[in-house]
């Protein structure tokens, strides 16, 4: 519904009032958890959200906007897969793998339990990894391949890359 | 030390003009000030004469490559400034885990002993820096336009600053102040409509737009560099005042009770 200016009295040039709430009995901003951009803040060592007090150890932890060389990387879980090893996630899982591979040594194991559906990004990332790590001297393994995902990698590679596949299955 | 973070998710409210006006003011008070510039775009850097980023700045420090005493430049008046850096854009985007949201904070403490007053300038974002800035800042201080939108961005902005609580407990004070004030009816409305809701957290002076906030800087300089007699630079002046009062009568009360 449009209003005109000389509709609006003189006194209601503001209109809606989105401060309202603040005039609510327990002046809740909204249903919202905790558990936001605000959660973040909490000490790494504490796992849960952290009370009323602020906390008292803090982490050094320095955030490097490309791949980080600190020691807390030299410990850090190989990133799980998606289920799906597709465009619009391929990206992400790079960076993760980037950033895990960085302070990895020796053989790989990849885990494609997870995974249930693949394109070829997915498939390229796959090869792009096992050639770097075979590069490196080392050997990569994809175990935990099935059903349908099988005859996905079959189109997408064809039976001599499958073949390495199977032989990590078996 | 007094941590204030001067912040709003809304862009163009003047928290930069603000914070860097602020901080001069308190410094012109005599007090040890230091202002830090937390928006990669560096307009705060910029208002103090830093045109060119340093060598060490605050993405130096934030990336562990340096501490913030080492990036700290003395500019106007002896007031201390750690700019933000060229490469501050890009830890905008690192990604938020728990406890990194608490760099800036263990940065700031080697320098509780040197600085009454610490500056944050924000950035109008969500990310890793505006989390970095208010879990570093004891006060907070958030600008606002007088009108419609204004008070929309600080009603979000508010019901953010709930949720930070949450997490990190309460904030010694929460600040706002009236910026880019004209003489409009619709400011003029919105401004009791502040005064209703916000009582004594609203500072009771408004900063008027001014052609002299918009020029000074391009000049690098503060009002108080640039026009000290003007109205501006008055106004700023009586805002420290303010803000320096409620503390000292806080402080009075702390000792009273103690004895």
């Amino acid at each position: 519904m449009s209003k005109n200016k000389r509709d609006v009295p003189e006194q209601d040039r503001l209109g809606h009032d989105p401060l309202e709430w603040l005039d609510a009995p327990d002046e809740q901003g909204g249903d919202e958890p905790a558990e936001t951009q605000a959660s973040v803040v909490a000490d790494a060592d504490s796992g849960d959200e952290v009370g009323p007090s602020p906390p008292d150890e803090l982490t050094n932890e320095a955030p490097q906007a490309e791949l980080s060389n600190d020691d807390a990387g030299a410990q850090m879980a190989q990133p799980s897969l998606p289920p799906t090893l597709t465009v619009p996630v391929i990206e992400a899982v790079h960076r993760d793998w980037q950033a895990y591979l960085s302070h990895h040594n020796g053989d790989l194991k990849v885990d494609m339990r997870e995974v249930t559906s693949i394109d070829s990004s997915g498939f390229q990332w796959l090869v792009a990894l096992q050639k770097w790590i075979d590069e490196q001297g080392s050997t990569c393994r994809v175990f935990g391949v099935q059903g349908a995902l099988r005859e996905q990698l079959r189109m997408l590679g064809g039976e001599p890359w499958l073949a390495c596949v199977e032989e990590a299955d078996g | 030390m007094r941590i204030i973070g001067c912040v709003n998710q809304k862009g163009g409210v003047g928290k930069t003009t603000v914070c860097v006006n602020l901080a001069a003011a308190f410094r012109a008070k005599g007090l040890r000030v230091l202002a830090i510039d937390l928006d990669p775009q560096a307009h705060l850097s910029q208002s103090l004469g830093i045109f060119d980023p340093p060598t060490l700045s605050l993405d130096s420090a934030l990336q562990g490559d340096c501490t913030l005493s080492e990036a700290c430049i003395e500019v106007e008046n002896g007031l201390q400034l750690v700019a933000a850096g060229q490469h501050l854009f890009r830890l905008e985007s690192v990604q938020m885990k728990k406890g990194r949201g608490l760099r800036l904070k263990s940065l700031l403490q080697p320098l509780s002993g040197e600085f009454d007053i610490v500056m944050i300038d924000c950035p109008p974002s969500n990310g890793f820096l505006v989390v970095n800035g208010i879990a570093a800042s004891t006060e907070l201080l958030v600008p606002v336009t007088a009108d419609y939108l204004g008070l929309s961005g600080l009603s979000a902005m508010l019901k953010q600053l709930q949720r930070y609580e949450r997490v990190l407990g309460r904030f010694e004070r929460k600040w706002v102040v009236i910026n880019r004030y004209q003489s409009r009816k619709i400011c003029r409305q919105a401004r009791t409509r502040l005064q209703h809701y916000l009582g004594e957290r609203l500072l009771p002076l408004v900063v008027q737009e001014r052609a002299v906030l918009a020029e000074c800087p391009g000049h690098g300089q503060s009002v108080f560099g640039y026009a000290p007699k003007s109205q501006s630079c008055d106004v700023f002046r009586r805002l420290a005042k303010t803000m320096l009062q409620v503390q000292e009568e806080a402080d009075e009360q702390e000792q009273a009770r103690c004895a």
